[in-house]
């Protein structure tokens, strides 16, 4: 009796669950944004290579013009009658988490040299009472991204002061379903088609190559090839494009560790879990100068081994929106326009350290 | 061993499942299945209904990922089996001889007691994700010639001496549940002290706490998880890099669905275990 009674709440729950089922998967929206500015790298849903080899140059590969300004690019002043992004997305027009502000996001901590200036320290266009960052302050303008960002936000017609920020604390926050607290999100995301069916990217501000960082005692500096590299422990953070570099160019034969975060990777790589951490040659190099050397002794602690050339992985960062967001256009068309005037390759060179004297894995 | 003893009323045999249904006459199940389908139709209606639906179906239940993340997800999955049968066993041992050792009695074994209630208290009375960093970074770091630098072994290590504390503390209710006049007995019949609980107490007590076993069993099982922190690419680190790497959740589901098909027979297998357990028990001794 019991089995006919659990058998019919069952047939029950099916026809329940199949109901769920049956209902709208074509109802998932598809509909492309309408993009205004030149898009070549534009993550379509489907079609996208894995690696949009026609993007626009970026600044890693823009011949470098002689700017002489170092200064950060002083977007205090409302310039919206200028600019063409404003034109093509007047701000009135623009759909807003606030109205008439640009509400950014990044993640905390947010650490160089993407994001710079002193959490403690009272900017400007800071909220009273502190913005409660950590490691560095996205209010600052300072650092690669913080500055990109300001930048975009001047070529859509908004000044500084006219900037709010919101953390994200968890890498997934950035991209689960439901309406997004931010506008835009910019914490060196690698541009994925798969990810791209989640969420819009705008077209890339930045191109990426992986590196290997090793503390120098450890014999693995020695490591020229990639090949070289199988044989010694390898670490990474979850959720960034350096362990499918690992996983998939390298193949070790040891056992890939993965790490929550670049911290806890960096102090696997002190306590000796890993021989090697591979991380993104800007991030490797703030390890390297400003996390890992102490300052005490003459020899550096670290050493950067080698890099990845772009045969092996080239990851191109792009801002995170909202899927299907009308803003999507109206910042590639504000990145199209900084990086047409030159104001992109200002603030690389400003706040990148190049790498350039590290050497390239051979094949 | 003929399964039910026919003294036994069978109100003392409901099983879980039975009580689940209640005491239904038999047109009771119609009313029972009508509202059921109304109530989980009602909530289905709602969420399938709700503006976010279409997406939350794409992030969540996309058959595609699902597909595309099942077999890496699988494979994960057997590092954590690997860990828990392995860590399992350990503590089984670790935990009995801790609870036996606050069991003993007299003053000369004082410092046995102090030692296994020290243990128990600071294994049981700190977050396990501490342990696990503590020994899964600070071995490693202290560069030990000859001492393993594997994180799946320094999780393990602290997995085991985690668990073995609350396990321990299961023995002990297990073994303080067996009546004196048990231990009594033993001694009467001229059983030494070590025979009385090795072959009177031990038994029963055992016996009694093979359900709260099977539950931190279970709760050993999604602890593995925790050993991610420290590098190992398991099943709940896995799921996270397929959800990362596609911006997609649907490799969570896989994930909850792997471990609830490992985790609800085993809680079925209990509730057997306990329900012929309790038959047993009423059966009385001719029932054997």
């Amino acid at each position: 009796m019991a089995t006919v009674r659990t058998l019919a709440l069952a047939a029950a729950l099916v026809v329940v669950l199949g109901a769920c089922a049956a209902t709208g998967p074509g109802a998932s929206p598809t509909a492309q944004t309408p993009a205004a500015a030149p898009t070549a790298a534009e993550a379509s849903p489907t079609e996208a290579p894995a690696s949009p080899t026609e993007a626009p140059a970026s600044p890693t590969e823009a011949p470098a013009s002689p700017t002489d300004t170092a200064e950060p690019t002083d977007a205090a002043s409302p310039s919206a009658a200028a600019s063409p992004a404003a034109e093509i997305c007047p701000r009135e027009e623009l759909t807003l988490k606030t109205v008439d502000r640009l509400t950014l996001s990044t993640d905390i901590p947010a650490y160089p040299p993407w994001w710079g200036g002193d959490p403690e320290e009272q900017y400007p266009n800071e909220p009273e009472g502190g913005s409660g960052w950590e490691l560095s302050d996205p209010y600052s303008m300072e650092g690669y991204e913080s500055a990109t960002a300001y930048a975009i936000a001047e070529a859509m017609g908004f000044a500084a002061d006219e900037v709010d920020w919101v953390q994200n604390s968890v890498f997934e926050q950035a991209f689960a379903p439901g309406e997004k607290p931010f506008d835009f999100h910019m914490a060196q995301i690698s541009i994925r088609p798969e990810r791209a069916e989640a969420v819009d990217f705008s077209d890339p501000y930045f191109d990426s190559y992986q590196s290997v960082l090793a503390l120098t005692p450890n014999e693995i500096t020695g490591a020229t090839s990639i090949a070289d590299m199988q044989g010694y422990r390898l670490g990474a953070a979850a959720n960034t494009t350096s362990f499918d570099l690992i996983e998939d160019v390298i193949q070790p034969t040891t056992q890939i560790m993965v790490y929550p975060d670049n911290a806890t990777a960096l102090q696997a790589l002190q306590g000796d879990a890993i021989d090697g951490l591979v991380v993104d040659i800007q991030t490797a190099i703030f390890m390297r100068d400003a996390q890992l050397e102490d300052f005490d002794t003459p020899d550096p602690e670290a050493t950067v081994v080698a890099q990845f050339d772009v045969t092996s992985q080239t990851d191109q960062m792009g801002i995170v929106l909202e899927k299907d967001s009308p803003l999507t256009a109206c910042v590639n068309a504000a990145i199209a326009q900084i990086r047409a005037d030159g104001t992109l390759e200002e603030i690389y060179n400003q706040w990148i350290v190049t790498g350039q004297e590290i050497p390239f894995f051979e094949e | 061993m003929s399964g039910v003893a026919p003294t036994t009323p069978p109100e003392l045999l409901g099983s879980r499942r039975s009580r689940l249904l209640g005491r239904m006459r038999p047109g009771g199940v119609l009313v029972a299945t009508a509202s059921t389908i109304v109530v989980f139709g009602a909530l289905a209606y709602l969420v399938v209904n709700s503006p976010g639906w279409s997406r939350v179906q794409q992030t969540f239940f996309n058959p595609e990922r699902f597909a595309d993340s099942f077999p890496d997800i699988a494979a994960a999955l057997l590092v954590n089996v690997r860990m828990f049968l392995t860590a399992e066993i350990l503590i089984l041992i670790l935990a009995l001889t801790l609870a036996v050792m606050r069991s003993l009695p007299g003053p000369v074994f004082f410092p046995f007691r102090l030692m296994a209630v020290a243990y128990i208290d600071l294994f049981r009375g700190v977050p396990g994700i501490l342990v696990i960093f503590l020994l899964g970074f600070g071995i490693p770091g202290l560069r030990l010639p000859g001492v393993t630098t594997d994180a799946f072994v320094w999780g393990l290590v602290a997995l085991v001496l985690v668990w073995s504390a609350y396990v321990a503390e299961v023995y002990r209710a297990g073994i303080e549940a067996v009546h004196p006049s048990q231990e009594a007995a033993a001694r009467s019949l001229g059983l030494s002290q070590g025979q009385s609980m090795r072959y009177v107490v031990l038994p029963q007590a055992v016996r009694r706490v093979i359900p709260p076993l099977l539950n931190d069993f279970i709760g050993l099982q999604k602890d593995t998880a925790l050993v991610s922190f420290i590098g190992v690419i398991e099943v709940f680190r896995r799921t996270q890099i397929e959800a990362g790497g596609s911006f997609n959740f649907t490799p969570y589901l896989v994930c909850g669905l792997l471990f609830l098909a490992m985790t609800i027979p085993l809680a079925r297998f209990v509730d057997w275990l306990a329900a012929r357990d309790r038959r047993r028990q009423f059966a009385g001794t001719g029932a054997r």
